[in-house]
């Protein structure tokens, strides 16, 4: 089982790491962002922590003719606080595909549309509220998104929307009031418990950005984002994070 | 055009950013006040009001608002006020339907396992207080020879000088609420000697544990179910649960979930000398040693309250009281014939986001000055 998973692993990466030879454009990007997530989660009281999220995003991208294609994993680690009590949030995006085809296209202009697929993982710690419990949200669905482009001279500035449309989401249902269970294992297989099919009865999901890129024949851009998360289909939480991202291509 | 573009583009990014930034507003944490007037559940309680009680109110009230309106108080859940008997004033801060909704009580638990001790005591199951524990468990203790020298009295005294640490990641208590260890009764007693037993008091939940434990060998029951028999159901202690370490043996430390008015029974238990409702259920000379002072306030390193049998005493003001993680406490005043219950959210850092003793007290102390 193990060594099959790690095949699985090695050819996934292999494909994306190495896909450029066989493919006529490709372009590798790196991102740093700084951010400010608030979360609040009904299982703590729905008390709202806020503080410093920091993450790290790689990003491929292939381009066959007029489409695009995109893959997107990221990894986020926030320590936000309530009241002097500090908490740690883990976002974990291994799989993200985007693709994108232009629907208007000009001088100046650009309009893209396209669809998301993407895997969300997030883990959420109160240690000096709830000790040792963990609670999660797993997404695993659909988004159309939405990206207009437009340029001036050597500058460029893109904006980004993307919604969740439908997916499988899991939740922490309860915190148990004596005994719990913190195991390694519990970080892979609780988040693919109890899932639901479901799509605005059960979430949503929004990723928003504006991208500014000074010179475009220089490879790094900045953007200015906002994610937010809402699961409501059992015990609610939301996640609100706003970002600068520093973006680097080679 | 272009500048057009930029400002459309801030100004949509300022108000999305406040937009989605009021989504996360906090929910007030607690309710509006409303009442403190208790109401008829048929479960036993006689009700009154503060006034035929000799509780002066207007202040109660003063008292009940605070507590639902003080941000410093985010924590509590509930604060139920008995005199002579009877329940006066109760509220629930958060959710009403705690009135029936048992919450964990955390280390008041270890209250009951005293008072249980003493039902055993007096029922034969075990001879003395001052025996040696290697009586009751010889084979356990003929593995860990390190700990024959302890004695009831001294885990009833949290003396068993055991090297079992409640707090932290990787404290005991934390890997029994993991459930790691297979069996909690060898995971303590194989754990080192931190002193001699009998020489320091040393607050810790491996020691109430292991009466949970004797118990269980001499009753022959777990001592969930050996407490139904001889205390809970003779009180109408009837809306409980109390966990069961996965070994078999009855948590003796913490694990029992109730409700606010079935705590305030063990309470009148102990103001009543193990009377109730006439009968006598605990030998009253029990209640007297468990609630007498055994170890000074000095010497306790936990808070700065003096320690019986497994039972809290504050001597200045003439209260014993329960004491669970998080703000659960039963406060009792055999002089005005008061019991104050408080229960309230965990939190892990109890002394610093906790409602803490400190805290507590404050409340406490209010009501007893409007009690005549």
């Amino acid at each position: 089982m193990k060594q099959r998973l790690l095949k699985t692993l090695v050819t996934f990466c292999a494909l994306i790491l190495f896909s450029g030879n066989c493919l006529a454009q490709n372009k590798n990007e790196i991102s740093v962002y700084v951010g400010f997530v608030q979360l609040k989660e009904e299982l703590a009281q729905s008390m709202v922590y806020r503080g410093p999220q920091v993450g790290f995003q790689y990003q491929r991208n292939w381009f066959f003719e007029k489409w695009e294609l995109r893959y997107n994993p990221k990894l986020a680690v926030g320590v936000p606080f309530n009241r002097g009590m500090i908490g740690a949030s883990f976002h974990f995006v291994p799989i993200d595909f985007s693709g994108l085809k232009p629907v208007y296209q000009n001088d100046n202009h650009s309009l893209r549309l396209g669809m998301n697929f993407a895997t969300n993982y997030t883990y959420q710690f109160y240690p000096k509220q709830l000790g040792a419990n963990m609670f999660r949200y797993t997404e695993i669905g659909i988004a159309p998104c939405i990206e207009y482009g437009y340029q001036w001279n050597q500058s460029k500035i893109k904006i980004f929307l993307q919604n969740s449309l439908a997916g499988f989401v899991s939740r922490t249902e309860n915190v148990p009031p004596y005994f719990y269970s913190l195991k390694v294992s519990d970080f892979v297989v609780k988040p693919h418990q109890n899932m639901q099919f479901g799509s605005f009865d059960k979430y949503n999901h929004t990723n928003a950005s504006v991208e500014y890129i000074p010179d475009t024949s220089k490879n790094h851009s900045f953007a200015l984002g906002v994610e937010y998360i809402d699961s409501y289909f059992s015990n609610r939480f939301q996640s609100l994070n706003y970002y600068l991202q520093w973006k680097k291509s080679f | 055009m272009e500048k057009i573009i930029l400002k459309i583009t801030s100004f949509t990014v300022i108000i999305s950013c406040l937009v989605l930034t009021s989504c996360l507003q906090e929910p007030d944490l607690k309710l509006p006040f409303k009442t403190y007037v208790p109401v008829n559940l048929n479960d036993g309680w006689e009700l009154s009001t503060p006034a035929q009680e000799g509780i002066n109110e207007t202040e109660l009230q003063n008292i009940y608002k605070y507590y639902h309106e003080s941000g410093d108080l985010w924590q509590v859940r509930s604060l139920l006020v008995f005199r002579n008997n009877k329940l006066v004033a109760e509220s629930y801060t958060k959710d009403p339907t705690e009135i029936t909704q048992p919450i964990a009580i955390w280390s008041c638990t270890k209250q009951v396992t005293g008072i249980l001790t003493g039902i055993a005591i007096e029922q034969g199951f075990i001879d003395d207080v001052n025996d040696n524990i290697q009586k009751y468990l010889p084979e356990e203790i003929a593995r860990h020879p390190d700990k024959g020298a302890i004695t009831i009295q001294q885990l009833l005294q949290m003396e068993s000088g055991i090297a079992f640490e409640n707090g932290g990641f990787n404290g005991e208590s934390n890997q029994l609420l993991l459930a790691k260890p297979s069996n909690s009764l060898e995971y303590i007693l194989g754990l080192s000697m931190l002193y001699a037993s009998g020489e320091h008091f040393y607050y810790k939940d491996g020691d109430p544990h292991l009466i949970s434990a004797i118990l269980q060998r001499q009753t022959g029951k777990t001592m969930k179910d050996w407490a139904e028999q001889v205390l809970f159901s003779k009180i109408g202690f009837k809306n409980y649960d109390w966990a069961v370490y996965k070994d078999g043996i009855t948590m003796g430390c913490f694990g029992i979930s109730t409700t606010p008015r079935e705590m305030a029974r063990i309470g009148h238990l102990v103001l009543n000398k193990g009377s109730w409702n006439g009968q006598q259920i605990v030998n009253p000379e029990w209640i007297n040693e468990m609630t007498s002072v055994k170890i000074p306030k000095e010497k306790v390193n936990f808070f700065e309250k003096s320690f019986g049998y497994l039972w809290w005493i504050d001597e200045d003001r003439g209260i014993v009281f329960m004491a669970g993680h998080g703000g659960q406490h039963v406060f009792i005043k055999p002089a005005k014939n008061l019991v104050i219950v408080t229960t309230a959210d965990k939190t892990d850092e109890y002394i610093q986001f906790g409602f803490n003793l400190d805290k507590s007290f404050d409340i406490v102390d209010r009501i007893d000055r409007i009690t005549n």
